[in-house]
């Protein structure tokens, strides 16, 4: 049954509901001749009887989209729509009946309302254990085929090579073409990045900083396919030149242009974050420096920095992240061959993109390269994990 | 060295520090200046690109319907009676060069308008050029194709116009005719997906952490790390989910808008939560104690007095989360939201595509133009995201009045 019946019947049912429970109560009980006293207001009655109907339909159509059993796949849609009023019928039966025995109503939508919130705000902790279960079970049955060794630091990436051997799946090429790009990446975003946030937070003023700020929010909410896009089409067909020039032999995709695109990238998200540290330093501090005759440059240096640092290493370490877990820029610049080399302009790859063209193929789903993507994945997420927990150990660190 | 240190009075020292410290400055304001010229230099690079896409040139063709013609037409026999047409006014060879292949489109068009003609009429129709022959008429190239478009400038009939098929077709093999309708409707889908998926469940999670859950105990701390830590998982790994949970559990059609849509559904939820938890927050302990203390339970008491006063940052954390899963490529790639339609999608289970895709699609293809095409989608994405922004922005700044 689709989502759109559900929708419908819950809507109708909620409206029947209002339309006869609550114009009765009002009828007999409030506008009365002899006005009889009411547990609970007339809404939560029809909430109530809504809740009572409801609750088992999301049920059936939880049960039934996950195809738990065999015999709900198959009802008819009028069955559906049967079983729907019955529901509704039982809703209205059940408001008639806590009216009847002047129940306190109230508590009981309360209480389910409560329990409906609790229950969502666990299975919102679920998602992050089902990543961590979906991407350990294909994982394991990877490295049930592929020994761990082999994988983490075998030099020979050839995943589409046939036959499949173990061989062909050593992904140490990948952990170091990413490493590569990123730290070409934050070599360039790091010193513009710092400085155009010292620069904001503590010489602009507030007008400037007020046009600035959401500047910067909107640079840093592009796409990454937009940059991937420039890379591909302006900034590679430059470098290219540019080595040419310099007498070494470029590739049109290469480690250099996907990692100062990256760098480029970087910048807003990474100024935002440095402004939000460096606005967090206490005042009286920058105050006290600038009283006994230091100038702003050695306030900068000498107190807001090192009070600011271990969030600022927190901040570069999550734009660490991020740069890691990027994506499309990286399979449109950075190209799929995978080099194990040193040399900037030759063209490396990294773990996104290979999990990127591992999947967007029709393989079988049981198939080595698509559970080398699900290992490919895992590391990626422990290894975001741990930075990000890092990141904050360091946060929780800064003096306020 | 130090002989020379000495030698320095205070007020010489003074005036060394003071000019380090105006090299610092301008350093800083040098690397803002930077930055924003970078992105300049990016956006109008982009800008500049897209140009072409957004103008076509058309050429008018006297088109004759054959006396014994069956209609309605199909499209290869539409597209035979063009080129049959332009037969009769000489050169063939040119048509395939000049004309583009879905020039039958144009006149079935113009047919469907006149349909109180009779059969073996002519019809003055306005069939686009082919992206190439427009560009080789522009850089002044001289080939048959370009002196005969020359010929036709001269007989009135070409002519420049805006391009409103890109905004009006989906997706097509030729660049003049291909359009974004596609990836419109399919973002539209995806977001109205994503946004029936993860709202709901973001703010009421959101409310019961911040206005239920006892704070500052071990559990709320564990929640807020692991809902922290799920905003930054990368987007791919929600592709692996994704691929793993909706297509091989749920078996959920494949590359539909449906699938994508819970996809970027659950990478929106954590975002949400944050930032509705950061609006709840902001919200006066008072208004909650005041509507308890006149006898609202606590659940009517947030649920009428503390959410409607936190809607505003509400709705704008979520206008963010808009604008940060619109331009997610990756987690769609994955889904197999990459696919060739015709057509822009009509129901939530038929394969659809979106911008970026769309995007990025167009940037793979080697036929010259369609790096123009991908261009211009990017400025319609980049402005459908300044809307958001701005629209975000507004709804922000209004909120700071209302509470101040």
């Amino acid at each position: 049954m689709s989502l759109g019946y559900f929708l419908c019947i819950s809507l109708l049912t909620y409206f029947l509901l209002r339309q006869t429970v609550k114009k009765w109560i009002e009828k007999k009980y409030i506008h009365a001749q002899k006005p009889k006293k009411l547990a609970s207001l007339p809404k939560y009655y029809v909430w109530y009887g809504f809740l009572w109907a409801i609750i088992p339909l999301t049920i059936i159509l939880i049960f039934q989209k996950a195809n738990a059993f065999p015999f709900l796949t198959s009802i008819h849609s009028y069955l559906y729509i049967g079983i729907a009023l019955f529901f509704s019928c039982i809703g209205f039966l059940m408001s008639c009946r806590a009216l009847f025995y002047k129940k306190c109503v109230r508590g009981s939508v309360e209480k389910i309302i409560k329990l409906v919130m609790v229950f969502l705000t666990i299975l919102t902790l679920f998602i992050i254990l089902l990543i961590l279960g979906v991407l350990l079970f294909e994982s394991i049955l990877f490295f049930s085929k592929v020994p761990f060794f082999s994988f983490f630091f075998g030099t020979n990436w050839m995943p589409n090579d046939l036959p499949e051997s173990a061989q062909n799946f050593g992904a140490l090429p990948l952990f170091l073409g990413t490493l590569f790009i990123t730290i070409i990446a934050l070599v360039i975003t790091f010193p513009l990045g710092t400085l155009a946030a010292i620069c904001l937070s503590e010489y602009a003023s507030k007008r400037v900083m007020e046009v600035l700020r959401p500047t910067l929010e909107t640079m840093a909410g592009v796409p990454t396919v937009v940059y991937g896009f420039f890379a591909a089409i302006v900034v590679a067909p430059l470098f290219q030149k540019m080595a040419l020039a310099f007498g070494w032999s470029a590739s049109a995709q290469s480690a250099m242009v996907a990692g100062v695109v990256l760098g480029v990238m970087l910048i807003p998200m990474l100024t935002s974050l440095y402004v939000d540290v460096l606005l967090s330093v206490p005042r009286a501090l920058r105050e006290a420096s600038l009283g006994l005759g230091a100038t702003k440059q050695e306030t900068i240096l000498k107190v807001v920095l090192p009070v600011a640092k271990p969030g600022l290493i927190g901040a570069l370490l999550l734009t660490f992240s991020r740069a890691i877990g990027e994506t499309m820029l990286v399979v449109m610049a950075a190209g799929l061959a995978a080099n194990l080399t040193l040399n900037p302009f030759s063209s490396v790859t990294t773990v996104t993109v290979q999990i990127v063209s591992l999947l967007t193929g029709d393989q079988q789903f049981d198939s080595l390269q698509t559970l080398a993507a699900f290992a490919l994945g895992l590391t990626l997420f422990f290894i975001t994990l741990i930075i990000n927990f890092l990141a904050e150990r360091f946060n929780k660190k800064v003096m306020v | 060295m130090i002989l020379n240190k000495k030698k320095l009075s205070l007020a010489q020292k003074i005036v060394k520090r003071q000019k380090k410290d105006t090299f610092f400055k301008w350093l800083g304001w040098g690397a803002i200046y930077f930055v924003l010229l970078l992105f300049f230099v990016f956006l109008m690079g982009i800008c500049m690109k897209s140009v072409p896409i957004f103008f076509k040139q058309e050429v008018k063709l006297a088109v004759a319907l054959p006396k014994n013609t069956h209609l309605p037409l199909s499209s290869g026999k539409a597209q035979a009676i063009v080129e049959n047409s332009f037969r009769t006014n000489k050169k063939t060879i040119i048509f395939k060069e000049v004309v583009s292949l879905n020039a039958w489109k144009a006149f079935s068009k113009e047919m469907k308008k006149n349909t109180g003609r009779s059969v073996g009429q002519q019809y003055n129709v306005w069939v686009p050029v082919k992206y190439k022959a427009t560009q080789d008429y522009k850089k002044r190239k001289k080939t048959q194709a370009t002196l005969w478009l020359a010929q036709m400038k001269k007989e009135g009939s070409l002519r420049t116009v805006f391009n409103w098929s890109f905004f009006s077709n989906a997706d097509s093999l030729s660049p003049e005719t291909a359009g974004i309708k596609a990836a419109l409707v399919g973002t539209l889908f995806v977001l109205l997906i994503a946004f029936l998926a993860a709202f709901p469940v973001g703010i009421l999670v959101a409310i019961y952490l911040e206005c239920f859950l006892k704070k500052e105990t071990k559990i709320s701390y564990f929640i807020s790390a692991n809902i922290n830590n799920l905003a930054a998982v990368p987007s791919i790994i929600f592709g692996l989910l994704g691929i793993a949970v909706f297509l091989n559990f749920f078996l959920l059609p494949r590359s539909s808008s449906l699938v994508g849509g819970l996809t970027l559904g659950l990478m929106m939820l954590p975002v949400i939560i944050v930032s509705s938890r950061m609006s709840l927050r902001q919200v006066p302990e008072n208004l909650q104690e005041a509507a308890m203390g006149l006898g609202a339970s606590k659940t009517q008491a947030v649920f009428h007095q503390v959410v409607p006063v936190a809607m505003p940052g509400i709705i704008t954390g979520v206008l963010l989360s808009f604008a940060r899963i619109i331009g997610e490529t990756a987690p769609l790639l994955m889904v197999g939201m990459v696919v060739f339609l015709v057509q822009a999608p009509t129901t939530l289970d038929s394969p659809a595509t979106v911008f970026p895709v769309q995007i990025y699609q167009w940037f793979q293809r080697p036929e010259e133009g369609f790096i123009e095409a991908s261009s211009g989608a990017i400025v319609i994405l980049l402005l459908i995201l300044f809307l958001i922004n701005s629209l975000a922005f507004f709804v922000r700044k209004r909120f700071e009045k209302f509470n101040t």
